[in-house]
């Protein structure tokens, strides 16, 4: 056996698989790499034969660099890290290729070599490299206190005893910004919010003070105003640490916030590998083109340019007046549940949709805006308010259409149920998850005409017009769910959503779980429909991005009150509600030229538990701007230029900072 | 954790009550009440009650009052002074009859649910972790085997076996010669080897739902990201299966508490009778087919006590055990 330390092209690999070390590549140049994958395979051997998840991915990182893996769901980013640290998820191996780290010593050993449950492997995990995942919920154990789970780590990895290591936890979770770690030390998992427990994992996988930290999607599950506060962290304790972070992405706006390089994955391969600033400048692969493309930036320039609506301008008509609704849960909690917690998710709103206009409804998880929504269906009955609808005569250029008197001016807050049928084949919802949302034991034909049956039997013309409508086809009629992808589901679920010829669509989070080529289609098939048929979008969303470019007016929620409701262009530029400022700045811009040279505002605090609403308003435990009397009064929404208001006492006295500055 | 208690127990002395309610009733279901009854069974045998003792007993439960008194005298007197009424069959009080059967019925309903927990929490630890392989099928098979088969047949085969090959006597819990004998270490030891094959039978069954059920929930546990996170921090394999994943899949197991607890005393009926053993089984077999209405009841009452504090020892359990019972019923999160 010869090795030849001259010679390092990447031919020269493997020669045996028994040698666990290899001596070290001379540097490529620049510094040394502190790993470097080498024609990296892995392969999933299933009935229907091998499934190749990643062929042969080159990926270089060097000590001390953030370097983003980006690509979309199933392009093998994932199955590439778990791969280096051998926890592949049978019966997935890795069918070729190396993965050479450099040792704090100076060797350099590849960790494909190593037995997956083998002494050195289990150091190089958490000792050398780190990992952190997707979902904080689901990758810490319910059964043990976070402290635990944290002292466990310490204890492996810097020989603690019982008592040092549980110290070392607490000071941990202090490291991470977690206020008050004693306690929090003693919390189980489901006793903390999402942004905690994403800090709990960030602390386990830091315990072992490792060289290279993987992060796989950290913050995909998490808020915009959390993500950027786990963004922020992770980017100090790596300046701090002089750490290397891998860092797995979908989502090309964390890629300009963050990566110093960035590889982008397609189909197992890695297509383009580049520094972040070349690589958004002048793409060179067609498939990074694409994806740079389909991802929203907010378009910079004065309002002036923007399509505003003219104040003073008749405008059109009203759809659905919305007036001071509310709807109240009661929790049971107490001694035999006799006592109740109330939980306001969505409290006096007032809001109006008009004919044609795309409004969308954005706030973070838990802000009330799909309560909203299913209020406006009467899904959700409210508590009080009202819901006056005006839906009345035809479309333009609907098709078959028999026209029917309406009465209009219905209250569907209080109509009976029996009322209802009618509005509710005008006003129609998308639902989020494709998968969830349609019937597996339906096919598409049983999907599209089950709304349409309550007229007698339905036409095939008819379903295979509302197909082609969607860019379906007449022989996916008859084919289940399960034959079709995120992105045609997605078809499916609007084509239904349109069956009724609706005037009124309520999009809930209907794009946020595709990939971003897949989400572009979408969103154009949505506008089209809306031109072609003059529907008016509700469309909730957490995406500040994707409404930027989509929306007409902008309705802001916090802990289940409206705070600010303005046209998109003047919301998006000068805010009017310090809420509304903090998520524009969390927002990261798709751009790395932007989005660094952005000044970030400090965001403080978390979202509070919504059964105890601060008193006043709701924000003031997060503002900056907040004074006493924000504490005592609640703040009415009060108009601060034209169709645009915001419910704060400073409202228009104030200067805040929109997504461009 | 406190008002959790106490909630649960609120509820169950309800329960207790409804129960009281129901066995009473149904002892009160035959026509005649039952001084009537013992005055013909005597009759029969040629004695007579005489009127004095025939008044204390009218007097005593109360049989000439209206029902709710009635129940009030029954239901004070088992709480009082234990008194569960009187078996005709035995021509004892019914109290005696269980209490005497009652040693050797915890004996065996100890023994066999700890059979069951070792015998379970290997096999189905161990199928979780070598899933589809050739160990994992054989084991499902035998699993498959001792949950489609029925106890008695087991029993059956067993005696069989035991006294062909093995030469062993192994009806009842003792040796002919070993029963009228005085206590000694020669005696325990009969008992245990008596003891091992009804053990052993009344286990399988349960067993073979207990396998499938661990191996299921840990199954799932195994998938869970916090078992790759936890590898993905280094920790040895074998100890984070017992750590986190079979943590989470034992509460299958604190759940058969709750069921073991009744089994003490209905005792495996038809087992028993089978192998001739002097557990309380067949004494409730017995008490039912004779319409010994005061037995029966009784053994009701108990086996319907039992079964609710068997409920709530194993809820209390699992709430010890598992902190998102715990912590969320008691209203402590966050």
């Amino acid at each position: 056996m010869t090795l030849t330390p001259t010679t390092s092209t990447r031919t020269s690999t493997r020669t045996s698989t028994r040698a666990s070390t290899v001596p070290a590549p001379p540097p490529r140049g620049d510094a040394a790499a502190l790993l470097d994958v080498r024609g990296l395979s892995v392969a999933f051997p299933t009935d229907d034969g091998v499934v190749t998840a990643v062929d042969r991915a080159d990926l270089l990182i060097r000590p001390h660099q953030v370097h983003c893996l980006v690509g979309e769901s199933g392009s093998g980013k994932s199955q590439t890290a778990r791969a280096v640290l051998g926890l592949l998820d049978p019966p997935g191996r890795v069918s070729a290729g190396q993965a050479l780290f450099r040792q704090a010593d100076g060797q350099v050993i590849d960790l494909t070599t190593l037995r997956p449950r083998g002494r050195s492997l289990r150091h190089i995990r958490g000792g050398e490299i780190g990992m952190v995942f997707q979902e904080p919920a689901r990758s810490l154990s319910p059964m043990h206190t976070v402290g635990a789970q944290i002292a466990e780590a310490m204890r492996l990895h810097r020989g603690l005893d019982r008592r040092q290591a549980w110290e070392a936890a607490v000071e941990a979770l202090q490291e991470v910004r977690i206020p008050r770690p004693e306690l929090r030390a003693k919390s189980y998992p489901f006793e903390l919010s999402g942004g905690m427990r994403q800090r709990a994992m960030l602390a386990i996988a830091l315990a072992g003070r490792p060289r290279l930290l993987i992060a796989d999607e950290p913050t995909t599950a998490l808020d915009v105003t959390t993500q950027a506060q786990i963004l922020r962290l992770l980017r100090r304790i790596q300046e701090e640490r002089e750490m290397a972070v891998l860092f797995i992405t979908h989502d090309l706006g964390v890629v300009a916030d963050i990566a110093d390089e960035v590889s982008v994955m397609r189909r197992g391969r890695v297509v383009e590998s580049r520094d972040v600033y070349e690589l958004f400048a002048e793409p060179e692969h067609p498939y990074t083109r694409m994806l740079l493309q389909a991802t929203p930036t907010p378009r910079p320039g004065p309002i002036s340019e923007r399509s505003a609506v003219p104040a003073g301008a008749p405008g059109p008509a009203t759809l659905l007046q919305v007036r001071g609704l509310t709807r109240r849960f009661r929790l049971r909690s107490g001694l035999f549940g006799m006592g109740r917690t109330e939980l306001q998710a969505v409290d006096d709103v007032d809001l109006q949709l008009r004919q044609g206009e795309t409004l969308a409804l954005v706030g973070e998880s838990g802000c009330g805006k799909s309560t909203l929504a299913k209020c406006l269906l009467r899904v959700e009955q409210p508590t009080s308010g009202s819901i006056t609808e005006s839906l009345h005569g035809t479309p333009d250029g609907a098709p078959d259409r028999t026209p029917r008197a309406r009465p209009g001016g219905l209250d569907v807050a209080t109509a009976p149920e029996s009322a209802l049928g009618d509005y509710r084949r005008r006003v129609r919802m998308v639902f989020q998850d494709p998968f969830a949302s349609l019937n597996p034991r339906m096919t598409v034909r049983d999907i599209l005409a089950e709304p349409l049956r309550h007229a007698g039997p339905v036409a095939q013309e008819k379903l295979v017009e509302l197909l082609e409508l969607v860019g379906l086809e007449a022989c996916h009629l008859d084919r289940y769910p399960h034959a079709f992808s995120g992105g045609q589901r997605q078809r499916i679920g609007i084509a239904r959503a349109i069956a009724t010829d609706p005037q009124v669509v309520v999009a809930d989070e209907a794009v946020s779980a595709l990939d971003v080529s897949v989400r572009a289609q979408i969103l154009d098939l949505l506008a089209r429909l809306q031109d072609e048929r003059g529907l008016s979008y509700l469309f909730i969303s957490h995406d500040m991005s994707t409404v930027e470019h989509l929306a007409d007016r902008v309705a802001v929620m916090y802990l289940g009150s409206l705070v600010e409701l303005a046209p998109a262009a003047q919301l998006f530029s000068r805010p009017a509600h310090p809420y509304t400022e903090t998520l524009l700045s969390a927002v990261p811009v798709a751009d790395p030229v932007r989005q660094r040279s952005r000044e970030h505002l400090p965001i403080p605090g978390e979202l509070p538990d919504p059964t105890q609403r601060p008193t006043g308003c709701p924000f003031r435990t997060r503002c900056r701007w907040a004074e006493d009397i924000c504490a005592e009064e609640a703040p009415a929404m009060t108009e601060v230029s034209p169709g645009q208001s915001a419910a704060c006492h400073f409202a228009g006295e104030i200067t805040l900072r929109g997504l461009a500055d | 954790m406190l008002p959790y208690m106490i909630r649960r127990i609120g509820w169950s002395l309800l329960t207790v009550w409804l129960i009281s309610l129901v066995c009473f009733f149904i002892i009160q279901a035959p026509p005649g009440d039952f001084v009537s009854v013992l005055m013909a069974d005597a009759e029969a045998e040629g004695r007579r009650l005489s009127s004095q003792q025939v008044q204390v007993l009218r007097e005593r439960y109360a049989l000439d009052a209206p029902w709710y008194m009635q129940y009030w005298a029954w239901i004070t007197g088992i709480i009082t002074v234990g008194d569960f009424g009187y078996s005709f069959r035995w021509n004892r009080p019914a109290t005696e009859v269980i209490l005497e059967h009652l040693p050797f019925t915890v004996l065996l309903a100890g023994g066999s649910l700890l059979l069951t927990w070792i015998i379970a929490f290997a096999i189905g630890v161990f199928t979780a972790v070598r899933r589809y392989s050739i160990s994992d099928y054989l084991f499902t098979f035998l699993g498959f085997i001792g949950l489609s088969v029925p106890n008695f047949v087991l029993a059956l085969v067993f005696m069989y076996i035991a006294f062909r090959y093995f030469g062993m006597s192994v009806g009842g819990l003792f040796s002919p010669d070993m029963v009228e004998a005085e206590w000694s270490p020669a005696k325990a030891w009969d008992l245990m080897r008596h003891l091992i094959v009804p053990a052993l039978i009344i286990a399988t069954a349960g067993t073979a739902g207990l396998i499938r059920i661990t191996r299921a929930n840990l199954s799932d546990e195994l998938a869970q990201p916090y078992v790759t996170a936890a590898r993905a921090r280094g920790q040895r394999e074998g100890v984070l299966l017992m750590r986190y994943p079979v943590r989470a899949a034992m509460n299958p197991f604190i759940s058969t508490v709750g069921y073991a607890i009744p089994s003490v005393i209905s005792g495996e009926v038809i087992v028993s009778t089978v192998l001739s053993l002097p557990t309380t089984g067949p004494v409730l077999l017995g008490a039912l087919r004779n319409q010994d209405m005061y037995l029966a009841g009784s053994f009701l009452l108990i086996l319907g006590v039992l079964t609710v504090i068997g409920t709530v020892i194993s809820d209390l359990v699992l709430a010890w055990a598992d902190p998102r019972v715990r912590r969320q019923h008691s209203g402590a999160a966050s």
